[in-house]
């Protein structure tokens, strides 16, 4: 069979080029998250050494109440993120479709601009903006509208435009392909028809591109529940989100199983919201657009 | 030239009494950047016709139609509906309702919400609209179909949405932009014919974009033939088929055979040309002699003999016999190289393959098209003035 021509004009060229693509997803997707999900269920010893002794401890510590605030307060900075970025995403998505070529170059340059510059470095900038001795609190002292600085930075506000600003144009770039897409006809049609602007946008344009704000929201909540990072530049120790308390367990507290029990309760929640998508009739590839 | 005039004064001849102008379209230019797609038209559509405006694509047809509609705006000139001026008028201004290529029925409403979307947005009772809906839905011949949803449908089917949606309004005037384009020949040939008893019933004026000759043939009471942006004729079917004003529409409208000829004399109503593969007649219309004429014979029009026939010497070999159905195809390939095609009907006999044939025709059956110098200088006329305004365009735009 091995030797067979069938076997090998077809099934070693088709080894040869999906292996690399297989060895990839197993070695550095499915084992470690094989891994974590093993992990999970073990103990620690003194030494902070994981031992492989079956407990479901870690994942009652989850419902401890002040992990479980952690998570309320996670899951409202990762849903006013993505409605923030919608605000803002589908204006600027609708004016990007209807614009000539060229502006609509300039404003996906504008849109992918910064994120050729290392996020942290961004976020920086932003406490250089916001912070007490900030940019922002000596122009409002000067024109004498306020009279002390007032505490931007390390605000659960502070959180949430380090999000919008991170992740709107996983936001900006579904919303724009679905109202790019939109067959102008429908449009015209519905003019032809009677009805204005607003009229052709509540009843036309909008519920025909709820699946790109769909898509993007999934691209938004989703690392707005994880990204650490903002949260510690942003909003300092106040506002923690479930991925600083992650980051946590494997970098200070050396508590592994349980960083992973929490790692696995976020994976269940990003599952669940990807199954909402589908069933509401939302397509994977388009999530994929980015 | 005399035809042409003539045929535009000429209103619609299906019409009783002195028809009424419904649209009017006076000195239409239409830019698009240094693009000049329509030029300078004058049309007048009159109330109750089936008008076809018949090209092929990129000729300006769509774009005469979306102006029409109010979806796109003349660079210069006016445009009348129903007497009124409607240059600042959007699209749901107008008493005029399109029917789109694509359909572009809304995919998101079911057929009943589709129909009843114009009705809504005049905020008309719901009770009515339910009664007019189901009116519609009997014209269209699609009772039962309320909760579908246009994926559901057929596209002969979702056609006929798109014309319900768009006549419940009761317009003046409907615009349809190739609406048969997307079926298939035979469900295109039975809307056709759909169409125009629809037209009767309802009494009102439409417009008729195609670049389907035969489609227009079959349904118009008038046709106007586009060509770059001009109206080349515009006439009633039969004047368009049987007195083609130009060479490009003799070639465009039906099957023709063009004989690029001279003219040597005119005598007893006769013309005596002759081409580059022999003499041939036509009708007199007063040409000069050594004029470059024109002459355009219908395949069905066409004779041959094994002899030459008197004022004829078009002799050429048989070299193919095609079998259509209803007639027979002969190709004769004359001494020039020119392929002569000739339809005879079945139950006649046909000319032997690779025998000697000598062509020819009734008099009255050939069309003098005296193209060349009007189309030259018609031409010239356009492309340079279509260079130059463009060029004053953009200089008068970059001064502002």
């Amino acid at each position: 069979m091995f030797n067979s021509p069938a076997f090998r004009k077809k099934t070693v060229p088709l080894f040869a080029m999906i292996s690399p693509v297989t060895a990839w997803l197993v070695l550095l997707i499915a084992a470690p998250l094989v891994y974590i999900l093993i992990i999970s269920f073990c103990t620690t010893n003194e030494s902070h050494n994981i031992v492989f002794h079956f407990t479901l401890r870690n994942y009652a510590r989850l419902f401890d109440p002040t992990i479980l605030g952690i998570y309320t307060n996670s899951l409202i900075v990762a849903v006013l993120t993505t409605v923030v970025c919608i605000l803002i995403a589908y204006p600027f998505g609708y004016i990007m479709a209807s614009t000539s070529p060229f502006k609509k170059t300039l404003m996906m340059i504008f849109l992918m601009l910064p994120f050729w510059t290392n996020s942290l470095i961004r976020l920086y900038s932003w406490r250089v903006l916001l912070g007490k001795n900030g940019y922002i609190n000596d122009f409002l002292i000067y024109i004498g509208l306020i009279d002390a600085p007032i505490e931007m930075m390390f605000t659960r506000g502070a959180v949430i435009l380090g999000m919008v600003y991170t992740l709107l144009p996983f936001m900006v770039l579904p919303v724009y392909t679905v109202i790019d897409k939109l067959d102008n006809s429908l449009i015209e049609a519905s003019k032809d028809l009677g009805a204005g602007f607003w009229q052709t946008f509540r009843n036309i344009t909008l519920p025909l591109t709820v699946p790109g704000i769909f898509a993007g929201s999934i691209m938004v909540f989703i690392p707005a529940l994880g990204y650490f990072f903002v949260s510690d530049l942003m909003g300092g120790g106040n506002n923690q989100i479930i991925g600083n308390v992650i980051s946590r367990q494997f970098k200070e507290a050396y508590n592994w199983p349980f960083g992973a029990a929490l790692s696995i309760m976020l994976i269940v929640i990003t599952l669940i919201c990807v199954k909402l998508y589908t069933r509401s009739g939302g397509k994977l590839d388009e999530l994929g657009t980015v | 030239m005399e035809k042409e005039t003539e045929s535009i004064k000429e209103p619609p001849s299906i019409a009783e009494e002195k028809p009424n102008p419904i649209v009017e379209i006076i000195g239409v230019d239409k830019f698009y950047d240094s693009n000049h797609v329509v030029k300078n038209l004058n049309m007048t559509i009159y109330e109750k016709e089936f008008l076809s405006i018949l090209g092929p694509s990129g000729c300006g047809k769509t774009t005469l139609l979306r102006m029409i509609a109010g979806f796109e705006h003349q660079t210069s000139g006016t445009i009348t509906i129903e007497g009124e001026n409607v240059e600042n008028k959007e699209p749901f201004e107008r008493n005029i309702n399109t029917v789109f290529q694509s359909y572009a029925l809304f995919p998101h409403m079911n057929i009943y919400d589709n129909i009843a979307y114009g009705l809504r947005m005049k905020k008309v009772p719901k009770n009515e609209i339910k009664s007019r809906v189901d009116k519609a839905l009997v014209m269209v011949r699609l009772e039962g179909f309320e909760q579908r949803y246009p994926s559901q449908l057929s596209g002969g089917q979702k056609q006929r949405v798109a014309i319900a949606r768009a006549i419940i309004n009761n317009p003046r005037v409907l615009l349809l932009d190739e609406p048969l384009g997307a079926l298939d020949m035979k469900l295109r040939k039975q809307m056709q014919i759909e169409l125009k008893s629809l037209q009767r019933k309802l009494g009102i004026t439409f417009i008729y974009v195609t670049h389907d000759q035969e489609e227009a043939l079959t349904m118009s009471d008038r046709i106007a033939v586009m060509n770059a942006g001009n109206v080349d004729q515009l006439g009633t079917p039969e004047e368009i088929y049987a007195r083609p004003a130009t060479k490009f529409i003799a070639d465009f409208i039906g099957e023709t055979n063009l004989f690029e000829a001279v003219a040597e004399e005119e005598r007893g109503g006769t013309a005596y040309l002759y081409c580059e593969a022999g003499d041939l007649l036509g009708k007199s219309e007063g040409f000069d002699p050594n004029e470059i004429v024109y002459v355009s014979v219908r395949p069905e029009k066409i004779r041959c003999s094994s002899q030459a026939v008197e004022g004829f010497s078009l002799g050429g070999v048989v070299r193919e016999n095609i079998y259509l159905g209803n007639i027979i195809k002969t190709i004769i390939m004359l001494t020039n190289g020119q392929a002569v095609r000739i339809n005879t009907p079945v139950d006649l006999p046909v000319p032997a393959l690779g025998s000697i044939q000598y062509i020819y025709w009734d008099i009255k059956d050939s069309v003098m098209i005296y193209t060349p110098s009007n189309d030259i200088i018609k031409q010239i006329e356009n492309a340079d003035f279509a260079a130059f305004a463009g060029e004053i365009k953009t200089k008068e735009a970059g001064n502002v």
